[in-house]
């Protein structure tokens, strides 16, 4: 048989008959980046780093198969209802006080909606809520002032429609800072509550 | 100075918590949510194998088996996701997610049928504690989302 026979073979049968073993297929991410996967058998390995491409694996005895193109349709066809099932993915907002207070900076009171969109997409959603503080002040207190602007921010998600009991609020003080700063540091940056939805 | 000092003592306890992670009070040793369902899927867990309900707390350990009808979709607080197809089945082998002391690991094997994956910070943060098999083949990840089919 002429090889390209056999190329033609093996595209038709990769296209037409599930083949036996295993398909693995990298996708993008939400945000449109590809990472990178690696595919080994006993035998060999193979590289995936671009979107909708594809490895076969026939037996433990031989390397995956070189990368090829998957299509779309035969994604949707083999695919189609593990990718129905797949979870909204985790979404994380940051929110920003005014210094010393729970109040919100004006910026951060309009990203409130985009929140309560974020929980309405999902079902069985939760949110965890992490309060922090710059490093203004005693550590004790700033224990508290990011307690409260978890709570305050737990508050305003209850008003806008979460359930109370799938959320938790806590406080991680002046340990967690975005912007490292030493101690006595007015950073807005730090001040600040970190919301995921999931 | 020496009073913030103090004020560290003082607090340590309510101090530790995890960081960046998703994670509202599951019970005890919770480490995933069921967030989709389709009926014809269940949880085997030790000796018990029971009909799956949206809003399970996923356990390490927990297997997942899905029938011609059933599919699952599971997000775990590390913020990782993945889910199952019809006439699938997935052991979760291990999951760890202690950030702060740096230990870190997942562990699936999936038997057959279809399945999605996409990364979350346990990938992020340590990448080489991500283990995903089937009978076949070990997959290797570096932040991603992808597709597993095992044919019988």
């Amino acid at each position: 048989m002429e090889p390209i026979s056999l190329f033609l073979l093996w595209l038709a049968a990769a296209v037409f008959i599930p083949e036996p073993g295993n398909l693995v297929v990298l996708l993008d991410e939400a945000d449109g980046s590809v990472g990178r996967i690696v595919v080994s058998t006993a035998a060999g390995s193979q590289v995936l780093e671009t979107a909708n491409t594809g490895v076969n694996v026939l037996n433990q005895e031989s390397p995956p198969t070189p990368p090829k193109a998957i299509s779309q349709e035969q994604i949707r066809a083999t695919f189609g209802k593990a990718l129905d099932a797949a979870p909204v993915p985790p979404e994380r907002f940051l929110l920003y006080f005014l210094t010393g207070t729970s109040t919100l900076t004006e910026e951060s009171r309009a990203e409130i909606g985009k929140i309560a969109a974020s929980f309405a997409n999902r079902k069985q959603a939760r949110a965890t809520i992490i309060g922090h503080s710059d490093t203004v002040g005693d550590a004790d207190v700033n224990f508290r002032l990011a307690l409260l602007r978890a709570e305050e921010i737990r508050k305003i998600i209850i008003a806008a429609g979460l359930n109370a009991e799938r959320i938790d609020a806590r406080s991680h003080g002046e340990k967690d800072l975005i912007v490292k700063t030493v101690d006595n540091v007015d950073e807005p940056e730090n001040r600040r509550v970190e919301i995921t939805i999931w | 100075m020496i009073r913030t000092l103090m004020a560290l003592f003082l607090v340590p306890v309510m101090l530790v918590g995890d960081i960046n992670s998703a994670h509202a009070e599951l019970p005890d040793g919770g480490i995933g949510e069921i967030k989709t369902l389709d009926a014809g899927t269940f949880v085997i867990r030790g000796d018990a194998r029971e009909s799956a309900a949206l809003g399970g707390i996923v356990f390490q350990g927990d297997e997942f088996e899905t029938d011609s009808q059933g599919a699952v979709g599971i997000t775990f607080i590390d913020g990782s996701t993945l889910s199952l197809g019809s006439d699938s089945y997935m052991e979760i082998d291990a999951f760890i997610f202690v950030p702060q002391d740096e230990k870190l690991g997942f562990a699936v094997h999936f038997l057959k049928g279809t399945a999605m994956y996409l990364s979350g910070r346990i990938a992020k943060l340590s990448p080489e504690d991500v283990k995903i098999s089937t009978p076949l083949a070990t997959i290797g990840i570096r932040g991603t989302r992808l597709l597993i089919q095992v044919a019988e």
